[in-house]
């Protein structure tokens, strides 16, 4: 049944939090500012396209407003983006990376792909204080409706979760996988209304966006941080369903593959 | 009335296939791999069950498939064929240092791999000290892991993996690691949750720890399971299957003993038939036996200083062994001898063979029967002991003409001079003691 996805909030909630910590920590533990650079890398990725885009290329979102908008805006879409790519692509190697733990213990491996998404969502909500901090900075003031972002953020969630567990059980057969998707995401995320909107576009075009579910995340995303508008609830329900369904299914084939895991490492 | 078994396996085969028969599909659902498929039978029906508290050990040489087994009860590897059923908490020291994160201190790998491995926060804080004393590795618990030394690592993890608190216990020859005191530091460990009632799964090739450490052992070879029963009779069925039948192996023994030759050997003196051993008993004592039989032992008794054939001695005293063999063909100059002591527990204590004392054995005549007789201290405490011997063409070979295990028993009594109680040790070494005045103090 789909609750099961949150099984392991439930019962491996020590090794969960175990875990989280491992990736926290244990990306930053060799640097000399350690934590300060998950504060750090979204504020510089800030500053860079507030660089590139408003004085360089002095683009314009939607040809109005001026560069530092232009950031804020294209900034609002990143947050999720980067969600979804930090998930993405740690899958693959979540199982291949880890063999002693397929192979010498008994270890619930479905929380692997917790952990990384727990972890990816820690980094969000940092990115997120910066986006606030920055939108203040510029405007004085942030739109109230940006509260709404949680609710727009845990089907994101849920569906990388999901795409995680496919993607970490099918490389394990398919070890290249590894190799091809940092450039599907790259090729995703110009592939996505991410530094253009929609409206931009000619109508031909729309067919590619309207399939792209990251499309509907970006301008919800927008709508609340940027409009200050409500989100849609029609479109919000519809990617919760799918998005559950997504995790779902991608639990089902993860603890349906599982067991030949170690004889296919 | 007999409890459940804590592990029941049933029929349980594997077969590692070697071309992709393991195929991802998207609801984990496999097709049965075709049955042309070519695979490597590492598992063949086995069968057998274990009761709570029981220690078995697994042998076997290199590829009898032991380690695959422990892999299937720890529940890693999934049986081609077969039910697996185990209950309870198991811990598998399959590797050690598995989960560590190099880049965290000590103490926080301690926390995460507690986790990794199924324990609580609350379990893993109320254990911290424990660990932490165990492992004995000082100020380098607020270290990183990386900056250990190997034996700093395993010392580390064997603290972590002990202090699960599991009801089964599955240990793959991983103590080998480390050095002798730690080593016998894990052996106590062990020791003391056996004795807690927890179920032992001990995989090694040193036979004598795995007689000290368990009842029962399972002797694996080539996937199947060759003999399971108490712990000292399997060793023994491994330990004589390792014999050597090859006529290259023979050949190549009696040219190194015609090498390493030099010393003549010892005189053969005739001292007729009457003085037969006469140990009609000796086939029926025998627990195992393996060789090629150009030579068999039909005897073997141990004397006292009175000549006399004896059953238990008194500590301390010097003996003669006699073994009776009969050659069936002739055998070259060069032959060795063999004994192997062990206590009680099946355990080796002392080996020497007749090579030792630089004494070849001359050449035998086919159908010649021979005594053999050598005299020895045996330096023993009370205690039962067993002898086994053993004839091959030169001392390092692995081909043997008869190998006899349980060729004869020894009790071994106290005495009125030296009451002393000996406990559990195994040496008793006869001495004289003095008390000697230096003078007063002014």
């Amino acid at each position: 049944m789909p609750w099961q996805i949150f099984r392991p909030l439930r019962h491996h909630r020590y090794l969960l939090q175990q875990l989280v910590q491992k990736e926290i920590y244990g990306k930053y533990r060799r640097s000399r500012f350690g934590l300060l650079w998950i504060l750090g890398q979204p504020l510089l990725l800030l500053l860079g396209y507030t660089l590139v885009f408003g004085v360089f290329l002095k683009a314009r979102w939607g040809g109005a407003g001026n560069s530092s908008e232009f950031a804020l805006v294209l900034f609002s879409g990143l947050i999720f983006y980067n969600f979804f790519a930090e998930v993405i692509s740690r899958s693959p190697g979540l199982i291949n990376g880890n063999i002693s733990f397929v192979k010498k213990m008994v270890f619930p491996l479905e929380t692997l792909n917790w952990s990384v998404a727990l972890a990816g969502s820690v980094h969000a909500g940092f990115s997120m204080l910066v986006w606030i901090v920055f939108s203040l900075i510029i405007h004085g003031s942030v739109p109230l409706t940006t509260l709404w972002i949680p609710v727009i953020f845990v089907p994101v969630f849920l569906f990388s979760l999901g795409c995680g567990w496919l993607l970490a059980s099918y490389s394990v057969f398919h070890p290249d996988t590894e190799h091809i998707v940092p450039v599907l995401l790259l090729l995703l995320m110009f592939l996505s209304p991410l530094f253009y909107s929609v409206e931009t576009l000619p109508a031909k075009f729309h067919i590619v966006m309207d399939l792209n579910p990251l499309t509907y995340v970006f301008e919800q995303a927008r709508r609340v941080m940027i409009a200050g508008r409500a989100p849609e609830f029609r479109v919000l329900g519809i990617g919760s369903l799918v998005s559950i369904g997504v995790a779902w299914l991608g639990l089902i084939s993860f603890m349906g593959n599982r067991e030949k895991f170690a004889d296919a490492i | 009335m007999p409890s459940d078994p804590i592990i029941s396996v049933k029929g349980l085969s594997k077969r590692y296939f070697f071309s992709h028969a393991h195929q991802w599909s998207l609801l984990g659902r496999s097709a049965p791999p075709a049955r042309q498929e070519t695979g490597y039978q590492a598992l063949h029906d086995i069968n057998f069950e274990v009761h709570a508290g029981e220690s078995v050990g697994v042998i076997g040489r290199n590829g009898a498939g032991k380690s695959t087994l422990l892999q299937i009860l720890t529940g890693t590897l999934q049986p081609t064929e077969g039910r697996v059923g185990v209950q309870g908490r198991v811990s598998a020291l399959l590797e050690l240092g598995a989960g560590f994160n190099p880049d965290f201190t000590g103490r926080e790998n301690v926390f995460l791999t507690g986790a990794v491995l199924g324990m609580s926060r609350v379990e893993v804080q109320r254990k911290f000290k424990t660990i932490v004393d165990f492992a004995d590795i000082g100020e380098f618990i607020d270290h990183p892991v990386r900056t250990y030394s190997s034996g700093m690592l395993v010392r580390l993890a064997f603290a972590l993996q002990v202090h699960v608190d599991p009801d089964i216990l599955i240990v793959d020859e991983a103590l080998s690691v480390g050095d002798i005191f730690f080593q016998q530091k894990c052996i106590n460990k062990i020791r003391e949750i056996l004795s807690r009632g927890v179920t032992l799964f001990f995989v090694s090739h040193g036979l004598n720890s795995v007689k000290s450490l368990c009842a029962r052992a399972i002797y694996l070879d080539h996937g199947r399971m060759i003999a399971d029963g108490p712990a000292d009779e399997v060793c023994d069925q491994y330990q004589n299957s390792l014999t050597s039948y090859s006529r290259r192996d023979w050949e190549h023994a009696v040219a190194v003993a015609r090498m390493e030759g030099g010393d003549h050997p010892i005189e053969l003196q005739r001292i007729g038939e009457e003085n037969s051993l006469a140990d009609h008993d000796f086939e029926s004592r025998l627990s195992q036996r393996s060789g090629s039989g150009e030579v068999r032992f039909v005897g073997m008794r141990v004397f006292d200083h009175q000549d006399q054939a004896i059953l238990s001695l008194e500590q301390g005293g010097p003996v003669r062994i006699r073994a009776e063999l009969h050659a069936f063909e002739d055998i070259p100059e060069g032959a060795t001898i063999g004994i192997l002591l062990r206590d009680a527990n099946g355990i080796d204590l002392i080996a020497f063979n007749s090579n030792f004392y630089r004494q070849r054995l001359p050449a035998l005549r086919a159908d010649g029967r021979y005594i053999w007789e050598i005299d020895v201290d045996l330096p023993l405490a009370r205690g039962y002991y067993s002898l086994h011997t053993g004839i091959k063409p030169d001392a390092a070979s692995g081909y043997f003409y008869d190998r006899c295990f349980n060729a004869a028993v020894l009790e071994i009594r106290g005495n009125p001079v030296t009451w002393g109680d000996y406990g559990g040790r195994l040496i008793h070494s006869p001495s004289t003691t003095r008390m000697l005045e230096l003078g007063l103090v002014d």
